[in-house]
């Protein structure tokens, strides 16, 4: 419940810098916080308390298994979507160069 | 073995070779470009009598079936979408010949980039890889949007990039929720569980989902990111976001809420559709840019497409979907020849081009008269569908579509009288390259055929759309139950 409620508090924090803000530094700061708000919510789905690997090995029992496993396709996503993001935000921030080499100015 | 999934990796492999060209061969680039578009063009093609055939084609990532492997889908409407974002990906690497001079290497090595989002998001049948094309898609356009190097161009690219990022991001958290609730990444998996358990989070999810793509599509209130970012961008990139960027909005909304979903939103895309259209036609009825002018013209005509999903005219709604893309081809290559004569794309700085140019005159008409929807163009033949859906429905629907139609003819005889008449006498003979001419002949045909055959096409197109409609077979051949 606690993972939930800071993933949304994340998400408001993100969302307010990125309206609120003209400094383009922190409006990427602040989509940046948006980000791991909702990666959060995708990782406290696939949490499961005192849960192990999900790799079955041999002397394993299915239904052992499939009631400790924790559900690794949310790891997974975040880990694309942490690439993605990695690679926005140093977009981002060539662009933010460029523009504060043309213009003198971190605003757009 | 499917000719269509060697589409991505044929344009991700144009992509390298374009990327380790060097400098030196300049017009490499643009041959290695268009070579990998006909190749999917032509892999399209081949696919075509397995499509008539199977009615849907599947393609399994490495083997792994649905639900757990990622899976490409193709029925008739993305095929259609496909097909049509080929060939306006065509049409901009014939404008881009001589419109590109600096930066070729960046310039098309990032197109093919964009172009291979767009193909991956139509073909994929996972929410998570459609996430992961339009992510590739949207990259590559911020990137696109600031290649000039100008002033305002990378000013246009931050905002655009801002926001861009952030209904990614809420894409990303449309999915979180549908998985939540369901389990299941795979499309048909989501359509077949959809109906038996949902919850609230999986309508918050889908909510989501459907407003980060209203983005792409430029749907009000999400659309001002649309004319600052064509004002400021070459006329060919202007083309593609316009035509592919709206397609692809459009064609994942008509996905996921007729197939996937089975949502019941029309009051929701009526309003929408209402705003989008009025607040596209009035804008674009007090800009003097005539690139500002189209995309304000195509944010209101996709208010059409929207309006056609909301009031169930899926054939209407798919109809113009087809034709706003060959308007939206002729008139920006009828812009770009005479922004290249004027020098400028300021319309007030125009005119006096309706004498000595036959040529030029009569596709523009033509194309002016689709978009404001005359008897015989394809225009016309949308609408009708549109209007006639609504009138069943929703009557009102259909006045403020019919009013929004004057609208349009407004604006874009404004554009045809400031380009053509207007105050100068004589404004000389503009120059159209032999390939631009052939494409405008395709599509001034294409306009008129689409209009006159109009029994005909609406036939076709109440395929294309049934392909969309048709859960079952969706569901079934994804899963592999069949």
């Amino acid at each position: 419940m606690m993972t939930y409620i800071a993933s949304l508090v994340f998400v408001i924090i993100g969302t307010y810098t990125v309206i609120s803000k003209e400094n383009l530094i922190k409006k990427v700061i602040g989509l940046g916080i948006f980000t791991t708000g909702i990666h959060l919510l995708l990782i406290a789905l696939g949490y499961r308390f005192a849960g192990i690997a999900p790799i079955l090995l041999k002397n394993m029992g299915l239904s052992y298994f499939s009631s400790t496993a924790v559900d690794p396709l949310p790891q997974a996503l975040v880990l694309t979507s942490i690439v993605i993001e990695l690679s926005v935000t140093a977009l981002a921030l060539a662009l933010i160069i460029k523009n504060h080499r043309l213009t003198g100015s971190l605003e757009a | 073995m499917a000719y269509l999934n060697l589409i991505v990796p044929v344009l991700l492999a144009a992509v390298f070779l374009i990327t380790i060209t060097s400098g030196r061969h300049r017009h490499y680039h643009l041959s290695i470009a268009l070579s990998g578009v006909i190749f999917s063009a032509l892999f399209l093609l081949f696919d075509l009598p397995r499509l008539i055939s199977d009615k849907i084609i599947v393609y399994y990532q490495l083997g792994w079936r649905p639900p757990l492997g990622i899976s490409f889908a193709v029925d008739f409407l993305n095929y259609t979408v496909l097909l049509l974002i080929i060939f306006v990906a065509i049409a901009s690497l014939f404008i881009s010949r001589t419109e590109i001079r600096e930066g070729k290497r960046e310039f098309y090595a990032l197109f093919m980039l964009l172009l291979l989002g767009l193909s991956g998001a139509t073909m994929t049948g996972d929410i998570f890889n459609l996430f992961v094309f339009f992510e590739i898609l949207s990259i590559a356009s911020y990137a696109l949007v600031s290649y000039t190097g100008r002033k305002k161009a990378i000013s246009a690219s931050i905002k655009y990039l801002i926001m861009g990022s952030f209904s990614t991001s809420l894409i990303l958290l449309g999915i979180v929720f549908v998985y939540g609730s369901l389990g299941t990444l795979n499309m048909a998996d989501i359509a077949s569980k959809v109906a038996l358990s949902s919850t609230t989070a999986t309508i918050v999810g889908f909510g989501f989902l459907i407003s980060g793509f209203m983005f792409k599509a430029a749907i009000a209130p999400f659309h001002a990111w649309k004319p600052s970012v064509i004002r400021h961008t070459p006329v060919s990139l202007g083309l593609m976001f316009t035509a592919s960027g709206t397609i692809i909005g459009l064609y994942t909304i008509f996905r996921l809420v007729v197939t996937v979903g089975n949502l019941n939103l029309s009051g929701m895309l009526i309003a929408l559709s209402f705003l989008t259209m009025i607040l596209g036609a009035v804008l674009a009825l007090q800009t003097t840019d005539i690139k500002k002018l189209l995309a304000y013209s195509a944010i209101s005509q996709t208010g059409y497409v929207l309006l056609g999903i909301g009031l169930s005219g899926y054939v209407g709604a798919v109809y113009h979907m087809v034709n706003l893309v060959i308007i939206d081809v002729l008139l920006f290559v009828v812009a770009y020849v005479v922004i290249k004569h004027f020098g400028t794309s300021n319309l007030d700085k125009m005119g006096g081009l309706g004498v000595g140019n036959p040529f030029l005159f009569v596709s523009a008409l033509v194309g002016v008269l689709a978009l404001s929807g005359f008897p015989m163009t394809n225009g016309f033949s949308s609408k009708l569908l549109i209007y006639l859906a609504g009138i069943e429905v929703f009557p009102i629907a259909t006045f403020v579509a019919m009013l929004v139609s004057v609208l349009t003819l407004a604006y874009s005889f404004k554009m045809f009288h400031l380009i053509f008449f207007s105050n100068r006498k004589g404004a000389g003979v503009v120059e159209i390259d032999d390939t631009l001419k052939i494409i405008l002949i395709i599509v001034v045909v294409l306009c008129v055929v689409l209009g006159v055959f109009q029994g005909y096409f609406t036939g076709v197109m109440g395929i294309i759309s049934g392909s969309g409609l048709d859960r079952e077979l969706y569901i079934k051949a994804v899963l592999g139950l069949v």
